[in-house]
């Protein structure tokens, strides 16, 4: 089942003290362009998994508020390392935009996995992943809080 | 809490105490002057108080932009909460002791300067401090650091590097020392890693508001917010009063006793607008250097600790090689500060560490004041001292971290600030090298007590609040003792 991405989820948020950063619906519309290249990052080093466009819009977009993708020739760049066998490998060498790609591979992966319910559904690629909100208190996933 | 805002009914009255700020200098000082008479007590404090939920709904420390009260020719931010609890509320509860040896840098190895206290001499105020403020830490490290009271609190759960490296060298790798709860006590949540520690959303680290308010409801204690200390007024060799400004009002109130906790920037410039200046007074400002390096794990996930800096590791910190260059310390980090790993299956192999090294104090990098009196920073960046510390850390690195599965270190980049401005009226036993004296009092003002890293001798690589706490209790303990004779 492809679970739609409510207005209510994306402004109020989740339960369970998980508070959604404000998300208006033209916001996100206006990142799926540059959405393309985040897709084909994410897939790439997650691995497959299955996510309705509107929830992936809406990681890309809490991304993007903090560190927009680049545009312009940069992008093209990005773009075009993403889309040729062994160009993301061609540009991890060079100094700049290697460093820079890597910087938004690791930012996207991160939004992804704190954002999401991958972790919750354990990566099995059968499972369909939602935009769960950005959290605030507890929020790492990976903490073992078992009291002492 | 008693608080006054009426600077009519201020001006002019006389106060047994009268303390200036309510951060961790002069809140610890306070604390423990109760417990002796202390009589009539005044604390002014410049900015508001702003409770747990404000800052959590402003995402701020303070309405008072820190920035706006200070200038520099150099682009170096000093980080700051000016505001009641000051430091408390801004600070990420990083709580290790400074190492015996840092209190003895020219007697051991030829630079810097010696403390006029020892590790000894402060080890109960230590234990006092951590108390106060719940610390949780790892009993281990007794064996760098001796102690004599347990920590009140249970250390952090470790994450996996931090339990690895732990075994393999159990006199070097410590779970971090901290004030963020460990078990939920006295009102504060229990730390649940939301790594976010300047704005808590748990309220789970120590704060004044959320563990000391107590001491402020004293009915010996007037407290006045909005009150930013203007001047002292001083003869010979004492101070008589503090001039402060209240809702656009000088008011000034008379004193038996003065003691200064602005921080290690604003301290020193209330002296020298009142012409209580010094050769040293505003000289050495400092702090210790830092950089965010990461190793690559094979196989080994990390990020499994219960709070965000999980593991102290001290193997690169003392020896001979002081002479040369800075002691380092290596916080083990369990938070992603550079990104998750992008590599599939394999996000959590990753190692995000700061690596800190000490400073050595230099004269030139000092406070002094403009023509209005607003505070400037002269600052000429860090020295070499520190650098060879850095990079001859960054080389040894790979023999230290040889416990865990490496495949790769990589330096990411230098940090902008440790947030730990330090030693602008130093501590010391010589009034030629120093501003005030092992008991904490002004060389030549025998009725004022400063308090707050200000008063530092050397730079540690550790963080120094716990320190500030420790040293003010420790202060007021030598003053009570002092009257009693
Ligand atoms: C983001 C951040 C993270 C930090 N993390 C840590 C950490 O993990 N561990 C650690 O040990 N340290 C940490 N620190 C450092 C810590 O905050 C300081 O070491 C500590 O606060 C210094 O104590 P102090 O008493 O000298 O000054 P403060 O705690 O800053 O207190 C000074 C007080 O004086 C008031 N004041 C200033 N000027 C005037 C005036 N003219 N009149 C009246 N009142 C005045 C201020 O409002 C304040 O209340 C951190 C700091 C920052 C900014
Ligand atoms: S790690 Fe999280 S819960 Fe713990 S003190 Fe920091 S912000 Fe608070």
């Amino acid at each position: 089942m492809k679970s739609e991405l409510s207005r209510r989820g994306l402004v109020v948020g989740a339960v369970g003290g998980v508070a959604v950063v404000g998300l208006g619906v033209s916001a996100v519309v206006a990142s799926v362009r540059s959405g393309d290249v985040a897709r084909a990052i994410l897939h790439r080093v997650v691995g497959p998994f299955r996510m309705a466009d509107t929830h992936l819009d809406a990681v890309i977009y809490v991304f993007e508020r903090r560190e927009p993708l680049p545009n312009g020739w940069k992008g093209a760049l990005l773009r075009l390392a993403e889309a040729i066998p062994g160009g993301v490998a061609a540009l991890a060498k060079a100094p700049g935009p290697g460093k820079r790609h890597e910087e938004i591979e690791r930012g996207l992966l991160t939004t992804f996995m704190m954002t999401t319910n991958y972790l919750e559904e354990g990566g099995v690629p059968a499972a369909e992943i939602v935009f769960t909100g950005v959290r605030d208190a507890c929020s790492s996933p990976f903490a073992v809080l078992t009291p002492p | 809490m008693a608080l006054e805002t009426d600077p009519a009914r201020l001006a002019g009255e006389h106060f047994d105490v009268v303390i200036v700020g309510t951060g961790f200098g002069s809140a610890f000082f306070l604390h423990r002057l109760l417990r002796e008479n202390g009589g009539r007590i005044l604390v002014l404090e410049w900015g508001q108080r702003h409770d747990h939920q404000w800052q959590m709904e402003n995402e701020a420390n303070s309405a008072l932009p820190h920035q706006d009260t200070y200038r520099s020719q150099n682009p170096k931010p000093w980080n700051y909460t000016i505001g009641f609890g000051g430091g408390t509320n801004c600070w990420f509860a990083q709580t290790p002791r400074f190492h015996p040896s840092d209190f003895r840098l020219k007697s051991l190895y030829g630079v810097g300067a010696d403390w006029p206290i020892s590790y000894d001499d402060l080890e109960p105020y230590y234990g006092q401090a951590e108390s106060i403020m719940s610390v949780s830490g790892d009993p281990d490290m007794a064996a760098v650091m001796p102690r004599s009271t347990p920590f009140p609190q249970p250390a952090h759960h470790p994450t996996t590097p931090d339990r690895a490296m732990k075994a393999a060298r159990p006199s070097e790798h410590f779970i971090m020392p901290t004030a963020r709860a460990r078990v939920a006590a006295n009102g504060r949540g229990a730390c649940c890693a939301s790594l976010r520690c300047q704005l808590c959303p748990a309220d789970a680290k120590f704060t004044i508001n959320n563990g000391m308010t107590d001491i402020f409801d004293d009915p010996r204690v007037t407290l006045v917010l909005g009150a930013q200390v203007r001047t002292l007024e001083a003869d010979a060799s004492s101070v008589s009063s503090a001039v402060f400004d209240l809702d656009g009002k000088d008011v000034a109130v008379t004193g038996d006793l003065f003691v200064l906790g602005a921080n290690a920037i604003q301290s020193p410039a209330i002296l020298k607008r009142s012409a209580m200046d010094g050769p040293l007074v505003g000289r050495g400002l400092h702090e210790s250097y830092g950089t965010y390096v990461e190793a690559m794990l094979d196989g080994m996930d990390n990020f499994d600790g219960s709070t965000i800096t999980t593991g102290l590791n001290f193997g690169l910190y003392d020896g001979a090689f002081r002479s040369d260059y800075g002691a380092a310390l290596v916080y083990f980090e369990n938070r992603w500060t550079h990104g998750l790993r992008a590599e599939r299956g394999r996000h959590r192999q990753i190692l995000p560490m700061m690596i800190v090294t000490e400073e050595l104090v230099n004269d030139d990098d000092r406070v002094e004041i403009d023509e209005d009196g607003v505070a400037r920073v002269h600052y000429g960046g860090p020295s070499s001292y520190t650098k060879k510390g850095q990079s001859e850390a960054l080389a040894k690195l790979p023999k230290l971290l040889e416990p865990l599965p490496v495949e790769d270190i990589q330096f990411r980049r230098e940090r902008p600030t440790e947030s730990h401005l330090q030693g602008t009226l130093r501590m010391g036993a010589d009034p030629a090298s120093s501003v005030i004296d092992a008991d904490m009092i002004h060389h030549r003002y025998r009725n004022l007590v400063v308090v707050g890293s200000s008063t530092f001798t050397t730079c540690s690589c550790a963080n120094p609040s716990l320190t500030v706490a420790a040293l003010s209790m420790r202060a007021a303990d030598r003053l009570a003792s002092r009257s009693r004779a």
